[in-house]
């Protein structure tokens, strides 16, 4: 039996509704370990050809690892994947809360679904009990009110995901909602939900997981919480969570602002950390095991309304606060309420409402056409954008495809602000002057996403030549200097290993990269739970073979895939940002050229970015070298 | 007077060669920005100082014999 793991895989065929369990491989788990291996490692070898993200032959995969559910830090994180609605390539999400150790309790690391229920479902798991109920009063109905709705007719004990409108629509930044504000945002994961006719999963497990020393373990996860907690960031950083960087996001000029027009604004200090304490906190609130609760679930009070919310946290801020210009804490967490109910991710929605605010400002979008005049800084505009994408009523049948494939209809040169890469939406950094998160964004496997690989802090460093005092964007007028374009590359691949090495362990990273947790622990934690030792060395070479197999799996499903899908928008490579720390900087396309040339050098990849046969093998992925003659990329567009 | 200042790893993820923790005696009062400069840390890399625990604005005054923690580049959720 293997340790540390459920063991089982859960398979359900809602077409047929077909229910398999299978024993969990062995292999799978020592050269994949969990989580988002799981996930990269079954769309390869289980995606048929050709598939539609949104058809009832793509899969649909929850998974766990094996430190998920167990008495540590944070592990309750969940990892989805899917072929992306919104990329049409290698898809994978995330979430906090309790899914993920319940799925495990109730006997499974794994859940993949294939077909298409004949009616609107839910899917209930409970221990060795697999059902599919109807769902119709639930259909058309809030992710947050689906929530509420099961917990009272199943009970607490229930772990629940839902979708919302958007993703019953298809909508492609479609989000899983789950524990009433953690969401599985990006790639479009609720659409294929909806798109599988499943409104909702209901998990309760009342099982255990085997592990290899559970005394060891008792005394270690012990250790690691008063480790945890002994750390001062605990008291520094916990309070605010994630917004408490925005003041310094717009410091350093990195703030996304006005659809990425510009990266820094001065009305930041109005949704910053400290905002959300003094205006909407009511309590903090924490996921599965987690000592450091970085939730903020408070209540809003707009003129649209007074909800209840979790959160802003600093994606939201930044992509529905100024990225729209909304200045008030208030009005950006009634946005997040809002998108957390419809079920669409925040941070996409946040660049797609920003981009048709501009559209309408430029006279490329109507008043006609969408609805109503629409401005930058005022609610009731992203409020009905929202409503429209999420129906896909109006407007929101252009906005609902994301925001290249609405750029690309909508044409007259709006593809040129139209902020994404491969067609996902980009999260709350701008990066004119940061050229190693800019490659970044450009290469991580999912699209324009930050939690695979974030090096603003190297970028800053690079920025100047010595120690010195910047103090820029606080009345001086002075502002960074161009920061190196040369030899960024072997630092976002160090980063795009470790950080995703938790979405492999099912553990959350904020312990380690926000608190020092010293990642060293982790060896000590995955031994005493599995039995079997892996040095932080050989798990980082777990996570750089999932890195080439996401790769290879883009590779493979998207026609014409290489060099040109990893391009940033024109806007980033054209226009120097207009004022603030960076004023006067951008990244040529020329310089993106270098940064991907050293880039795909370092990564055993051809010129066009494509991994080549020698360096999969090298890897221990021969079985995906050997189909790469078969791959779209080779394709003409 | 003694500082004692904690690195936070962020930080030292990024300036090489920065101690987890820098003993310093002071003659005058300073404010973190300014301690920061002194012991080799780029201001614009500090997302938040403490001092004694409490979080404050680098342009505050370190108290005498004080315990500061200085805190580096972080991503959002």
């Amino acid at each position: 039996m293997l340790k540390g793991y459920a063991g089982r895989i859960l398979r359900v065929d809602l077409t047929n509704e077909k229910i398999v369990r299978q024993s969990l491989p062995a292999k799978m788990a020592q050269n994949f370990i969990g989580g988002r291996g799981f996930v990269a490692k079954t769309l390869f070898d289980e995606l048929p050809p050709d598939v539609d993200p949104l058809g009832p032959d793509n899969i649909f995969i929850a998974a766990s690892g094996p430190l998920s559910g167990q008495f540590l830090p944070a592990s309750g994180k969940t990892h989805f994947g899917c072929k992306s609605p919104a990329t049409g390539g290698y898809g994978d999400s995330n979430l906090g809360g309790h899914f993920g150790p319940a799925l495990k309790y109730a006997g499974y690391d794994m859940m993949v679904l294939n077909g298409r229920a004949a009616l609107p479902s839910v899917l209930v798991i409970e221990d060795e009990t697999v059902s599919i109920r109807p769902a119709r009063n639930l259909w058309g109905m809030g992710s947050l009110s689906s929530e509420t709705r099961l917990k009272e007719e199943m009970g607490e004990d229930f772990q629940i995901l839902t979708i919302g409108p958007a993703g019953e629509n298809r909508v492609a930044f479609a989000c899983i909602t789950h524990d009433f504000g953690r969401q599985a945002g990006r790639v479009g994961i609720g659409a294929v939900m909806g798109s599988k006719n499943i409104k909702a999963i209901a998990v309760k497990g009342t099982g255990s997981i085997p592990v290899n020393d559970p005394k060891a373990l008792l005394e270690e996860g012990k250790r690691a919480y008063r480790n945890v907690r002994a750390k001062p960031g605990f008291t520094g950083w916990t309070p605010e969570g994630t917004a408490g960087i925005t003041d310094w996001v717009a410091r350093v000029g990195a703030l996304p602002t006005r659809n990425f027009q510009t990266s820094y604004w001065d009305q930041h200090a109005k949704i910053n950390g400290a905002a959300i304490l003094r205006e909407l906190k009511i309590t903090d609130k924490g996921c599965y095991c987690c000592p450091t609760p970085c939730g903020k679930y408070g209540r809003a009070k707009t003129g649209l309304g007074h909800v209840y919310v979790e959160g802003p946290e600093f994606e939201t801020i930044s992509l529905l606060g100024s990225n729209c210009l909304i200045d008030d804490i208030s009005e950006v967490a009634y946005a997040n309420y809002v998108c957390d109910e419809l079920g669409l991710d925040t941070i996409s929605a946040g660049v797609v409402c920003s981009w048709a605010i501009e559209c309408f400002e430029k006279g490329l979008l109507s008043r006609e056409a969408i609805g109503k005049d629409v401005q930058f800084g005022d609610l009731e505009s992203v409020v009905h954008l929202l409503e429209c994408i999420a129906r896909r009523e109006g407007v929101g049948e252009l906005l609902a495809d994301g925001v290249k494939t609405a750029a690309q209809k909508l044409g007259h040169g709006s593809e040129a602000f139209a902020i994404h890469v491969k067609g996902l939406e980009w999260s709350g950094y701008e990066c004119r002057n940061a050229p190693g998160m800019m490659l970044a964004y450009m290469t991580s496997d999912v699209g324009a996403h930050h939690a695979r690989a974030w090096v603003l802090g190297h970028d800053l460093a690079g920025s100047s030549a010595s120690v010195h005092d910047l103090i820029v964007s606080e009345g001086t007028g002075e502002h960074l200097p161009k920061s190196k374009v040369t030899g960024r590359a072997a630092k976002v691949i160090e980063s795009q290993h470790l950080r995703p090495l938790f979405d492999l362990l099912g553990i959350c990273r904020l312990q380690f990269m926000e608190l020092g947790f010293e990642v060293e622990n982790y060896e000590r934690l995955y031994e005493v739970v599995t039995g079997k030792r892996m040095t932080l060395e050989q798990m980082l070479s777990v996570s750089e073979r999932v890195w080439q197999l996401t790769r290879s799996v883009s590779a493979r499903e998207i026609p014409g895939f290489g060099r040109s899908w990893d391009y940033p928008p024109e806007r980033l490579m054209n226009d120097p940002v207009p004022d603030g720390p960076n004023r006067g900087h951008c990244i040529s396309r020329r310089e993106v050229d270098i940064l991907l040339d050293e880039y795909y050098a370092l990564r055993g990849w051809d010129a066009n970015g494509i991994p080549k046969a020698e360096t999969l093998i090298s890897m221990g992925l021969a079985d995906v070298a050997e189909t790469i003659s078969q791959w779209a990329c080779h394709e003409t567009t | 007077m003694t500082l004692t200042i904690q690195v936070a790893h962020s930080i030292r993820s990024v300036v090489n060669d920065l101690p987890k923790t820098i003993i310093v005696e002071c003659t005058e009062s300073k404010t973190l920005r300014q301690l920061a400069v002194d012991v080799g840390i780029p201001p614009i890399l500090i997302v938040f100082g403490m001092i004694n625990g409490v979080k404050k604005d680098l342009n505050d005054i370190i108290a005498a014999n004080a315990e500061v923690h200085f805190f580096g580049t972080m991503s959002g959720g």
